[in-house]
């Protein structure tokens, strides 16, 4: 199989809980949606892609790099959790820039994303609010500018503004970058592929 | 509700609007029955092990003050070597017991079960006197402490009884250090007023050094979260991977400054060291086996600093970033947790003319590191972190020489322990195996 993004027979298990099993991707540049019912393991198989988390069986590759083995391969990779896990006692600039600094991309391109946003880069974590926070954690994935984007519901506590900003943004990515996400309600672009996560339990 | 259960109950029963203005029914009258028990129940707290380091700092100072101990402590301060005055070390602890036991005299003499009574129209300076008469039996041994000195005068015993009571008050109710450093100064300043002995003045200097220390803890904060005049700050020239986690622990660190408390044992150690080194009663091998002793009592300084960053970073501490490697970490951890030590280790260095402080510190941190990143719910404990440091702390027999190759094959086997257990702590993250802190 060919594509920037590219598993085979993924699939991952907390000890002692359910297995989460994802379908074989050879994703491209475009968008592409991980659907699946609640507790079917979404956010934790983005993890696994994200190489937050090992896989128990199967492999991963982007842009023929593993990202399990090969840390520095994670760069190529931006991932955006929800909930978030930014820093909260730092301001969302300071937690931005200390990502592009370890990624050794010390360059920003999101002044003028988080400007459109309305977001206040000066504005401490601990007091950011669900969307600001999401806000920050969509612009922390971004940092780097990496070929592939693992968003977990990123429309989640956005107002109305953002959600059509965010849906504009990632539809100039669609030629461009490998964008995977989650979300449960409508969602408000034209994808490419949709997958479905798989829950086995007991295997 | 524990402790003042049916005196309490009947108070909180009465309405406030209506209390004033009736008299005492029945209904919520105290009864006598009540009132006994609950006589019993603070007499028993008064003498009871939450207040226990209070009590026997003042039955220590009953004894001095007696001459009942006097050879012992006359052996003691010969052993220090430091020609110190008896009556201002026993002041000077009397007065850091005081503030040591503030928060257990607090749980004592101002229970969750009275905080109800700061909501009634009875006031603080009320809620004061109503707390009074239990802190005078509390502080019974001052009372005995002041007769001994001025049989004859007793307003004086009366008038310091009472101030020692009023500070112990104070310290009770003080929720910040400095106010209840304050409070306990009182009964010190008023007995050098009435004494006129130099001894007293101690512990008000320790209290004014304690006060002192807070625009210190300022200045402190401000660095900490402020750009590093070495790794850079928020913006700037680039920064080094290593440089940024740095200054993530720096502004993790300088969220709060409780890991700082545990600052004073080496520091004191320090200045201890100063004096014999100084009066030329530690020679020889003395020094160093000293600054090393010193050393090792920065054991806590690196427990505080690495639980702080613990507490701070949470399930994070050990992958801040998935693309952080586990060697990176490390390393940073190592550095952020030996930091706060460093400067105590390389004075000592420097007076004892021994590196053997600094590859203690080194060990010290290790030794750490070790522990909380195996288990951290077994931190506090630190066994088998004590039992590695006794190697190098208990071969005071050994020539420099070897005591220094000695404590350089620790800390190589150390780093391999330390290096070992964070990656299996890494692997165990990354499986969602590992339920500790660390994830």
């Amino acid at each position: 199989m060919s594509g920037v993004l590219v598993t085979e027979g993924v699939a991952f298990r907390y000890p002692g809980g359910p297995a989460f099993a994802l379908p074989d991707l050879a994703l491209g540049p475009g968008l592409h949606r991980l659907g699946g019912a609640n507790g079917s393991g979404k956010s934790t198989l983005l993890r696994v892609l994200a190489g937050d988390l090992a896989p128990t069986r199967g492999t991963i590759r982007v842009a023929g790099r593993d990202p399990v083995r090969d840390v520095a391969a994670r760069v190529l990779i931006g991932h955006a959790p929800y909930p978030d896990d930014l820093p909260d006692f730092l301001t969302i600039g300071r937690a931005l820039s200390d990502l592009a600094a370890l990624r050794r991309r010390p360059e920003r391109h999101d002044e003028a994303l988080a400007d459109a946003l309305a977001l206040p880069l000066d504005l401490r974590l601990a007091r950011a609010s669900a969307g600001q926070r999401r806000k920050a954690g969509l612009l922390a994935a971004l940092v780097g500018e990496p070929p592939v984007l693992l968003l977990d519901e990123p429309w989640t506590a956005l107002d109305a503004a953002a959600i059509v900003l965010v849906t504009a943004y990632l539809e100039s990515l669609r030629t461009t970058h490998v964008v995977l996400f989650t979300t449960h309600g409508d969602c408000p672009l034209a994808v490419d592929s949709t997958h479905v996560a798989q829950a086995a339990s007991g295997r | 509700m524990p402790g003042t259960a049916g005196f309490l109950h009947e108070i909180h029963a009465v309405p406030d609007i209506v209390r004033p203005f009736c008299p005492v029914s029945a209904a919520y009258s105290v009864s006598p029955t009540a009132v006994t028990i609950t006589a019993a129940r603070w007499s028993v707290r008064a003498i009871g092990p939450r207040v226990g380091l209070l009590l026997l700092s003042q039955l220590v100072t009953l004894t001095l003050a007696g001459g009942l101990a006097q050879r012992v402590l006359e052996a003691i301060v010969a052993s220090l070597r430091a020609s110190p005055d008896a009556r201002a070390i026993a002041f000077g602890l009397i007065a850091l017991a005081t503030l040591s036991g503030s928060v257990p005299l607090r749980r004592a003499l101002c229970p969750a079960s009275l905080a109800a009574l700061r909501r009634q129209p009875l006031g603080d300076p009320s809620f004061a006197w109503l707390r009074l008469p239990w802190t005078l039996m509390l502080v019974w041994p001052s009372a005995m402490v002041l007769w001994l000195g001025h049989p004859d005068r007793p307003l004086v015993v009366a008038a310091g009884w009472f101030a020692v009571a009023a500070g112990t008050l104070g310290v009770a109710s003080s929720a910040r250090w400095r106010t209840a450093a304050a409070w306990a100064a009182l009964p010190f300043v008023a007995a050098c007023l009435v004494d006129r002995h130099g001894a007293f003045a101690w512990p008000a200097i320790a209290v004014f050094a304690t006060i002192v220390t807070w625009p210190l803890a300022r200045a402190v904060r401000t660095v900490l979260e402020g750009p590093s005049p070495f790794f850079g700050g928020d913006t700037g020239r680039a920064r080094t991977p290593l440089g940024v986690l740095l200054g993530l622990d720096r502004a993790a660190l300088g969220t709060s400054l409780h890991w700082l408390r545990p600052l004073w044992p080496p520091l004191a150690g320090l200045l201890y060291v100063v004096v014999v080194v100084g009066n030329g009663n530690c020679r020889g091998d003395c020094p160093a086996t000293a600054g090393v002793i010193v050393t090792t009592l920065g054991l806590g300084l690196v427990v505080a600093t690495l639980g702080a960053l613990h507490q701070v970073h949470g399930t994070r501490l050990l992958v801040p970033d998935r693309i952080v490697s586990t060697r990176l970490r490390l390393a940073s951890l190592f550095v952020a947790s030996v930091t706060p030590l460093v400067p105590i280790a390389l004075a000592l260095a420097l007076i004892t003319r021994s590196p053997l402080p600094l590859t203690q510190a080194l060990t010290v941190t290790l030794a750490v590191l070790w522990v909380q990143l195996g288990d951290p719910a077994r931190a506090p404990a630190l066994g088998p972190a004590l039992y590695l440091l006794v190697v190098p702390v208990a071969i005071p027999w050994l020539p420099p020489a070897t005591r220094l190759a000695a404590s350089v094959v620790v800390l190589l086997v150390l780093t391999l322990l330390v290096e070992r257990r964070a990656a299996t702590a890494r692997r165990a993250l990354a499986t969602g195996a590992f339920r500790g802190r660390c994830r």
